[in-house]
């Protein structure tokens, strides 16, 4: 991935291995072997291996594995609750490895904040406290610091319920709660660390619509982990899969469907309803000096609405993007890039 | 990390190895047959006990430490600039806290008490206390109880001071944690009386040394607790603290001490009962109360006095315990407003403690100008020592029936039980003895290690020229335990299978549970007068309830899935308990058992004061005047207490002491029902979560 300067937090070939002496890994022909191999050896699990990646300001980067893919590793080496065991983080190009103790604490109490798997919300506190946890670890002024919780709790919809204490709220309640709190600091960059896997279906998509409705909205830069494909087909701007500590794709939604880099991801992305991520940009061909076109499409729209219109004519459409003609798609292409898996 | 290297350690545990059938009966039938067999040979071979040709003199070192102690205490800095101040430092903040007590008045003192319960937990609360020391009043005992309360409120204010800090540390630093486990493991091990002698030895008789040695016993369970607090709160918990860019001191006051606090106030609570409850140790180095009185009584076989001091110190217990437990609940229930209600009406939180401050004050006005008494007025007590002792005379008395049943009981204890099982102990040369404990040893943990260690320590005692006397404590302590085990678990496992009749025992158990060891004294001479046979029925009866709760505990706990399969399956209730539940409960079950152990140990060398003999009895007559002898006596305690303790422990899978650990014992001493929500669970989630919980 080329150097972007004005990435938010960049990632650079960032490992974290957990073990005795697992310094001495990174960089010896050890780090390469798989796992279980390394494992055998050394008695270290490589959690992280050889990371990179930028995330440019307003962005939603999601990061996708299976359990113990290292995600939840990664994520706490943003804002170093875990500390990364070679490699480097960036945030704004500031190495936060840099850091002192009192700079850390600094830029996780101003610039990156943290939603939480299972909440982690702080049973003693009401609502308004827990939400107003980090600007009081910061040192605002009582009346102050709720006055902003009470504004934030009604942005995600719990106005009223400052009072209350977490265990009367229902899971999504609780997330909105923490999601809150994560916003009340008004940070740069929100991480998201598999924040709804514990909320039923419904409530999850709910809060799926939130995060968009919030990023439309407030625009912060967000770093979300999940399992879960279709959450990060939704959510990501782009997505990155993870196995086995690696990064094995990092592209937007329709890069990863279409184009699969390997079979894992493709394993995956099999029962994605293509004709819902898929754009004409993407399965469009270049002319062949075709002069006989049925019209024109826009060039991100999705195969579904494109489906209507190459039933009722065999003639390729033009694919048009700002005015100007970027390819062409026909009938076929539109029913290959369905099918194909 | 490990997980897979373990997995590949039980694919070669299950390489087939052929199994040969072997009846269990017949094979515990060979055992047994050989033991009798060996234990035959040893006593016809072989001289009994121990050879007085490889004991030292051991307490001689002791006894001219204690000359020199008392030739140089004005002279050696040690004592001069540190020990003696010390002691006078402590002496008087003990002299001046009675002394306060005491110009507050008696009726000071009750609303006083009242109303900090009341402003701490509740209305109700400052009714009963004020109703307990109005007893306590009445029962003629108030001195006494003013000497016993300014004991227990500056020794646990200082195990508190000490405690709670260690515990943050420790919990905070796991290398502390470690060189901190084995040393409260001995302190609860131990029991109090071992460490007596020494104190006494450094301060002589008297008020400092009653005040470190109670100190010493409630320590544990306020850094424990603590500490296990502090531990268990969620790592997430603490990683949104982090997150949000707290410091490390913001972290353990935000989010660990609230999150911690429902361990820590159980803590407290049972650092005051620890206190309370070795208040009649304390009276045997000196100092005065009602441990005093009960200590006197015993040994003038008042039984009505005995009882009357004895009454007065389970009042002061159940006050002190329901309050801080009340206090402890109540800083749960944060719901609603900080009101107060009373009778209905709804006072609020601060016009609460204005009443309570006013009414204080107003009292000890009253008392001091109007009544013009600091202690409670003699005209107003009740004596029921003089009706008790008439009654027990008439119980006691052989030919009536009781007083036959129980000297039937009694001899039957001596001659069948106690008598044969010391005789063998002393007949079987000494090597035997300590080689039935590294076998026990062995077989229970398989560890070479502590096998040796076990024959090592035992045959210490041996050398220390106390073998006889620790053989006679020995075998009360088995006879105790082989029949306290055998009435507790019949109960857990009825008290399991019946929500009617766990419902009839908890609140016996949890007050029996609330009474220091020595109330349990009290009716068995009564009933039994003095003997090795009151103090063995004592033992016997203050270890069972640890045993009954483990035990239904155990076999409550087993999941209804497991219990639905073998039910499914056609099982019979019978055969529910036999084949699901009593094997999974195992581990709780046995763990019951180590406690009965310790807690017989404990009351058996206390029934010293009943005529129980023995090493406890060598510890008094230390104190008294053979500071040498006591010394050993304390020591052979520590050893027969590790090895037993040691023992007992390593029985069952390696398992068995991580599913329900130490920490969880001090809980279990005193009345698990009540750590319902807190230190329990908070364990419970301990042992599911692997301490490594990584990505991995």
């Amino acid at each position: 991935m080329s150097e972007v300067p004005q990435a938010i937090v960049s990632c650079r070939n960032v490992w974290k291995i957990y073990g005795p002496k697992a310094d001495r890994i990174v960089g010896t022909p050890d780090a390469d072997l798989p796992r279980e191999e390394l494992l055998q050896k050394t008695s270290c699990v490589a959690a992280v291996r050889d990371v990179s990646f930028d995330v440019q300001p307003g962005e939603v980067f999601v990061v996708m594995g299976l359990s113990g893919s290292g995600k939840s590793t990664l994520v706490r080496m943003l804002n170093r609750l875990h500390d990364p065991t070679a490699g480097k983080v960036l945030l704004d190009g500031d190495d936060i490895m840099q850091l002192d103790d009192e700079r850390l604490r600094e830029v996780r109490r101003r610039k990156i904040s943290m939603v939480f798997q299972h909440f982690g919300l702080l049973p003693h506190r009401r609502i308004v406290d827990n939400v107003a946890f980090g600007l009081e670890i910061r040192g605002v002024e009582k009346e102050e610091r709720e006055a902003k919780a009470t504004d934030v709790l009604q942005v995600v919809g719990l106005a009223g319920l400052g009072n209350a204490y977490p265990d009367e709220l229902s899971g999504g309640m609780q997330q909105r709660v923490g999601l809150a709190r994560a916003l009340a600091t008004d940070p740069e960059i929100m991480l998201f660390d598999e924040p709804f896997s514990a909320l039923d279906p419904l409530i999850r998509r709910d809060m799926q619509d939130e995060v968009i409705r919030l990023q439309r909205d407030v625009q912060k830069t967000m770093i979300f982990i999940t399992h879960d494909l279709a959450e990060a087909l939704k959510l990501g701007d782009r997505i990155a899969i993870m196995k086995d500590g690696r990064f094995v794709q990092i592209g937007t939604p329709e890069e990863v469907v279409a184009h699969p880099a390997d079979d894992y991801v493709a394993d995956f992305t099999r029962d994605v309803p293509r004709a819902h991520v898929l754009t004409a940009r993407t399965i469009m061909r270049s002319t062949d000096g075709e002069t006989d076109f049925a019209g024109d499409v826009p060039a991100d729209a999705i195969l579904q609405s494109l489906l209507p219109l190459v039933v009722k004519d065999e003639r390729p459409f033009r694919v048009v993007d700002d005015g100007t003609q970027v390819g062409i798609v026909d009938r076929t292409a539109v029913l290959a890039a369905m099918v194909e898996a | 990390m490990a997980v897979p290297l373990r997995e590949i350690q039980q694919v070669a545990d299950l390489t087939l190895v052929p199994h040969v059938p072997v009846s269990p009966w017949r094979r515990r039938a060979v055992w047994a047959v050989a033991t009798v067999v060996v234990l035959a040979l040893g006593m016809i071979l072989f001289s009994g006990g121990f050879p007085d040709s490889l004991t030292v003199d051991a307490a001689r070192p002791f006894n001219a430490f204690s000359d020199w102690v008392i030739t140089h205490q004005r002279t050696t800095p040690l004592f001069v600039d540190f020990l003696v101040p010390l002691k006078d430092g402590i002496n008087a903040a003990v002299d001046h806290l009675v002394l306060q007590l005491e110009r507050f008045t008696w009726l000071g003192v009750l609303v006083l008490a009242a109303a900090i319960a009341g402003v701490l937990a509740g209305w109700r609360m400052a009714v009963l206390t004020a109703a307990g020391f109005l007893a306590i009043g009445l029962l003629g005992l108030w001195e006494d109880s003013l000497h016993t309360l300014a004991l227990v409120l500056l020794s646990v204010g200082v195990a508190l001071a000490i405690g709670l800090p260690v515990g943050v540390l420790s919990a905070r630093h796991p290398r502390l944690e470690s060189v901190l486990r084995p040393v409260l493991d001995a302190m609860q091990t131990v029991p109090a009386f071992a460490y007596l002698v020494p104190l006494v030895l450094l301060f002589s008789i008297g008020t400092t040394a009653a005040m470190i040695a109670t100190v010493i016993f409630a320590l544990p369970p306020a850094i424990r607790l603590t500490s296990l607090g502090i531990r268990t709160v969620p790592e997430t918990s603490i990683e949104v603290g982090e997150a949000f860019g707290s410091t490390s001191w913001q972290v353990l006051r935000k989010v660990q001490l609230p999150l911690a606090k429902p361990s820590i106030m159980l803590g407290v609570n049972q650092t005051i009962m620890m206190a309370l409850g070795i208040i009649v140790i304390a009276a045997t180095v000196g100092y005065p109360g009602l441990g005093l009185s009960v200590y006197q009584a015993l040994q003038d076989l008042n039984v009505g006095a005995a009882l009357a001091a004895g009454l007065g110190i389970v009042i002061l217990a159940i006050v002190l315990d329901r309050v801080t437990h009340a206090w402890s609940e109540r800083g749960r229930v944060r719901r609603g407003s900080t009101a107060i209600r009373v009778f209905g009406w709804s006072v609020s939180r601060r016009v609460g403690l204005i009443v309570a401050v006013l009414a204080v004050v107003a009292a000890i006005v009253i008392g001091r100008q109007v009544l013009r008494q600091q202690i409670f007025p003699t005209g107003w007590t009740v004596s029921i020592a003089g009706p008790v002792n008439t009654a027990v005379d008439w119980i006691t008395r052989p030919d009536e029936a009781i007083g036959r049943i129980t000297k039937h009981i009694t001899d039957l204890g001596v001659n069948y039980a106690l008598d044969p099982l010391r005789s063998l102990l002393l007949g079987l040369p000494w090597w035997m003895v300590c080689g039935g404990a590294a076998v026990a040893a062995w077989a229970a943990s398989r560890r070479v290690g502590l096998a040796i260690a076990s024959f090592l320590l035992i045959a210490a005692i041996g050398v220390f020229g106390v073998w006889d006397i620790a053989m006679d404590t020995l075998s009360q302590v088995i006879v105790a335990v082989i029949l306290s085990v055998a009435i507790a678990i019949p109960l857990g496992i009825w008290s399991s299978q019946s929500d009617r009749v766990q419902r009839v025992l908890r609140p016996v158990l949890d007050v029996m549970q609330t009474m220091p060891q020595f109330v349990y004294l009290v009716p068995v001479i009564a009933l039994f007068a003095v003997g090795r046979v009151p103090g063995v029925i004592a033992a016997l009866v203050y270890a069972l309830p640890p045993c009954i709760r483990l035990t239904d505990l155990g076999i409550r706990q087993v999941p209804a899935e497991r219990v639905e399969a073998a039910v499914a399956f056609g099982a019979t209730k019978r055969q529910v308990l036999r084949k699901v539940q009593l094997p999974l409960a195992r581990p709780s079950i046995l763990l019951g058992v180590n406690q009965t152990i310790m807690m017989v140990l404990s009351v058996v060398i206390i029934a010293a004061l009943i005529g129980g003999g023995g090493l406890g009895l060598a510890v008094i007559q230390g104190l008294n005047h053979d500071p040498g002898r006591g010394m050993v006596a304390g020591i052979c305690i520590l050893l027969l207490a590790i090895v037993i303790d040691r023992i007992t422990q390593a029985v069952g899978q390696p398992t068995a002491r991580k599913a329900v650990g130490t920490e969880h014992r001090i809980g279990w001493l005193f009345g698990p029902s009540r750590m319902r929500g807190s230190a329990v669970q908070v364990g419970v989630q301990e042992i599911a979560m692997d301490p490594r919980e990584e990505e991995a």
